[in-house]
């Protein structure tokens, strides 16, 4: 798979699957996308890389292991799905903030949920992918 | 109360991330902080009476009728003084004891992850917590057996006595809530006056209380725990495995004491099974060499001896109990501490090589000797009253007096010889230690707190009969669930008991002089170990090894097919079976009408099914079978699109992709395509596809037509917006509605991501071998 055509095409491409998939994720929740979808969107375009470019290439992408996506991933979850708790409401009971921002929309405790799917999701992809790959 | 709880929890933790770095400040703080938690508890003192009990409670899970309560009576109150004033005085033993150790911070967390579990078990005013405490005792304890974790021997003592104990607290929860079911209610003083005489569970609640109190108290035969235990380092054998976790079972008999007053079965079975391990306990005892192990017989002998005279019943009896096991615990704290300052010291805990310490340990020496005389039962100490205190129950039991009286004196006179081995012969006798001359005194920390529980001793035996009336006497009266009166004295006169404490005394020193002919006596007994009670225990997990290398050779073929075969089947078969009895098939096939209505066009994707489906069954090559089976997906994802599913739609496609390429990461890998099964094993697999297909299609036929009554549907549309604050159904599904089911799946999907990465590197493994 190693090609001068797909390893240039990847390397120009990859900011822009990380910019679909950012843009799948924040139109999520009126739009059809949102956490797992986005995250399988940048999924594909690192798993190209992989086969592109070869492992250490894309794992220096990254600068941290994918377990850490992983972890970072759940403790969004689970740090969710608490907010509701020390309120003194059931676990993950959903909390929103006034503001809107422009381009992202409304920021709440499901938008940090949905950001921890999101994030263990691409992490165990490539997680899976850096143990099954051999150069 | 609460707070004083969370605060030993709290220092653990603070122990586990300072201790490194400022260990001197934090070893010393722990101990002060531990003595202060003690002094807290000692302001309860006079305020607890035999009438008066405290009750905090803190709501926790009050729908369940579960909260949090913590219930202060005569009982507690002497066990929670006992916990915190020995951990404090162990732990500033343990500052000198653990110095330099690597890992000490672990240690010191462990410890106090223990008491605070220990402290939360006494105070426990509902089975729950009793249940939770009692297990986070029996892990403490199994990390500290397994602190030295490098060795082997550590591990295995851990594994055993975790498995032990925490088997025996199931039984134990069983027993609890039966007990709840019978009274209806979770809470312990309700429990306690409720009448359990007519109750057909009875039995069951008996047997298991039993089986939990007496694997935690290492009672015949489940005693053989305790003696490997010892393999943890010496201040954890002296907190955990004599003065306080080994307890835990004999206050839970002690608890419920007054429920099960005047029933038979527990009178008789407390008197058995305290009487064997009482003997058992005591004639092993002499025969061992390691000091540590010398006092863990001894142990198990003392804790039989309390439970027998909890059996006996009788008033007298249960002063007499709740007495010896302050004075037990008094000298052999101190004694555990001893072995220690021995082994850090000269070098060893083998009784065969020490000899003469006294004039290089003078103040362990002081201690010993101290201990030794409680342990005896030398008068002026609690020991001598603790001795008489049992003889008086035992010539005056209900039953059996004469053989409980032979019993209590034959385990006494081998405590005295004990108590001579270890204080006149580990400090007077003659040198024989390899580098005696390198000996000298242990530091300071170290021979303070043996010295601390040795004056303790004679202390409380002095002043006795303020002890008696204060601190025994409201415990004495919550374990018989009466007002009782306790008194003690050191002077009787001239009676039966005391001439029974002299004649124990003459007998014990005549035992010590003929020592070696004992062993030779009983060198039989080494021809009984391959019947001791241990090996059922070694035999159970060889058993359940076996078991599981069984199963698994006939559950995992290790042909993936054969998973997905027995998988499909199944839930077919479960599926169909639940779908027909409850007859859930639609009485009308629902409408199709919007289906036939629809463009010609939209059949294109059952044309790229049709494709890929056909494709698989006949090529020969992986690469073509998988671009099929992306083209089925890709076929089933373009049908959602139609019937406006975008969100499932796009899921699909991109799982697709990504699957697909996932194999083109291992492709190269996999070894050449082969057909492995002849034909009938191929239709038989597609038979079984069919029908689960048809099982699935008759789900969905049948979720369609219950959709309209069940609402659900309608509901998630409605309140999508209002509620969730988003337009799009399915996500805030996901993200809020049923949020914790996502939580769930997302969790599954890490645990198969470090699978896969484990099965990953065991293959590597295996091809580098």
């Amino acid at each position: 798979m190693k090609t001068l055509l797909l390893a240039t095409a990847i390397r120009l491409l990859l900011p822009v699957f990380l910019l679909f998939s950012l843009y799948m994720f924040f139109r999520g929740h009126d739009q059809p996308g949102g956490g797992f979808i986005a995250a399988l969107v940048l999924t594909i375009g690192v798993l190209f890389h992989l086969l592109a470019l070869g492992k250490d290439k894309t794992l220096r992408l990254f600068g941290m292991s994918t377990y850490w996506l992983i972890a970072l991933g759940l403790a969004a979850m689970i740090l969710a799905a608490l907010v509701g708790i020390f309120h003194g409401d059931p676990m993950l009971e959903a909390y929103w903030l006034d503001i809107k921002i422009p381009l992202i929309g409304k920021l709440g405790t499901p938008i940090l949920f949905d950001a921890g799917v999101y994030l263990v999701v691409v992490g165990v992809s490539l997680t899976i992918a850096f143990a099954l790959f051999e150069d | 109360m609460l707070a004083a709880l969370i605060s030993g929890y709290l220092l653990a933790l603070a122990s586990l991330f300072f201790f490194k770095r400022f260990p001197r400040f934090i070893s010393h703080l722990i101990p002060l902080l531990v003595a202060g938690l003690a002094g807290y508890y000692y302001t309860f003192w006079g305020e607890v009476t035999a009438t008066n009990t405290l009750t905090f409670t803190y709501p926790w899970v009050s729908t369940l009728g579960v909260d949090l309560v913590f219930y202060l009576d005569g009982l507690s109150l002497f066990f929670v003084l006992l916990i915190t004033t020995f951990g404090a005085i162990i732990l500033f033993y343990s500052e000198g004891y653990m110095r330099g150790h690597a890992h000490a911070n672990r240690f010191f967390a462990y410890m106090l992850v223990f008491m605070a579990s220990m402290i939360g078990l006494v105070l426990s005013g509902n089975i729950i917590q009793i249940y939770i405490f009692w297990e986070l005792t029996s892990i403490s304890s199994f990390l500290l057996i397994a602190y030295e974790s490098h060795g082997a021997e550590a591990r295995k003592a851990a594994l055993q006595a975790l498995l032990v104990t925490a088997a025996g607290g199931l039984a134990l929860l069983g027993g609890l809530i039966l007990l709840s079911m019978e009274a209806e209610s979770m809470y312990v003083p309700d429990i306690l006056v409720h009448d359990f005489s007519q109750s057909p569970y009875l039995p069951y609640i008996l047997v298991l209380i039993f089986l939990g109190a007496f694997t935690k108290s290492a009672q015949f035969p489940f005693h053989f725990w305790l003696p490997n235990a010892m393999q943890a380092p010496t201040p954890v054998s002296a907190y955990l495995h004599s003065a306080t976790m080994v307890k835990a079972g004999i206050f839970l008999l002690f608890r419920f004491n007054p429920v099960f007053e005047g029933m038979e079965a527990w009178h008789y079975t407390l008197m058995i099974v305290g009487s064997i391990s009482m003997l058992m306990g005591a004639v092993l005892a002499m025969l061992q060499k390691d000091l540590k192990k010398i006092l863990a017989y001894v142990t198990i002998s003392t804790l039989g001896l309390v439970i027998a005279t909890i059996g006996i019943g009788t008033e007298a009896a249960i002063k007499a109990a709740l007495a010896y096991l302050l004075v037990h615990a008094l000298y052999k704290g101190s004694m555990f501490m001893i072995a220690g300052n021995t082994d850090h010291e000269a070098g060893t805990k083998d009784i065969r090589k020490l000899g003469g310490l006294a004039k290089k340990m003078p103040l362990t020496a002081a201690a010993a000797v101290l201990a030794g005389l409680s342990m005896a039962g030398v008068p002026p100490l609690l020991g001598f009253i603790g001795k008489e205190k049992l003889y008086e129950a035992s010539l005056h039991a209900p039953v059996a007096e004469f053989t409980l009286t032979a019993a209590y004196f034959l385990s006494s006179v081998l405590y005295v010889s004990i108590a001579l081995i270890i204080a006149y012969g580990v400090f007077f006798g003659k040198r024989k230690a390899e580098n005696y001359d390198q000996t000298h005194e242990a530091h300071f920390s170290m021979w303070l707190g043996p010295l601390l529980l040795g004056m303790g001793g004679l202390f409380l035996g002095l002043i006795n009969h303020a002890l008696a009336k204060d601190i025994l006497g409201p415990a004495v009266s919550s374990i018989a669930g009466q007002t009782l009166d306790m008194k003690m004295k050191l002077w009787h006169g001239f009676n039966e008991v005391l001439l029974l404490s002299a004649i124990t005394l003459a007998s014990g020193l005549g035992m010590y002089l003929i020592r070696h002919h004992y062993d030779r006596a009983l060198s039989f007994l080494k021809k009984l170990r391959s019947w001791r009670p241990e090996m059922v225990y070694f035999k159970a997990l060889d058993g359940l090894d076996k078991l599981a290398l069984g199963q698994t050779r006939f559950i995992q073929s290790g042909y993936l097919r054969n998973y997905l075969i027995t998988i499909i089947s199944f839930f077919t078969i479960v599926a169909a079976y639940i779908y027909f009895r409850s007859g859930l098939l639609p009485e009308q096939i629902p409408d199709l009408a919007p289906v036939r209505t629809r463009n010609v066009y939209e059949f294109t994707p059952l044309l790229l099914i049709g494709v890929g489906f056909y494709k698989i069954f006949t090529t020969r090559s992986r690469l073509t079978m998988l671009v099929s089976v992306g083209l089925l997906g890709f076929g089933v994802a373009s049908v959602f699109i139609f019937f406006s599913a975008p969100d499932v739609s796009i899921t699909q496609f991109l799982v697709e992709t990504v699957t697909l390429l996932f194999f083109m990461l291992i492709i190269h890998r996999l070894p050449r395509h082969h057909l492995l099964d002849n034909d009938s094993r191929r239709f038989f697999h597609i038979g079984v596809a069919a029908l689960f297909g048809c099982m699935m299609t008759l789900i969905l036929l049948s979720v369609e037509s219950a959709e309209s009554v069940s609402g659900f549907k309608n509901y998630y549309l409605e309140n999508s917006l209002p509620v969730g604050k988003g337009q799009n159904v399915v996500n805030v599904i996901l993200v809020d509605f049923r949020a914790l089911d996502t939580l769930g799946e997302v969790t599954v999907i890490c645990i198969t991501a470090l699978g896969i990465v484990a099965l990953n590197q065991l293959n590597l493994k295996s091809e580098e071998q």
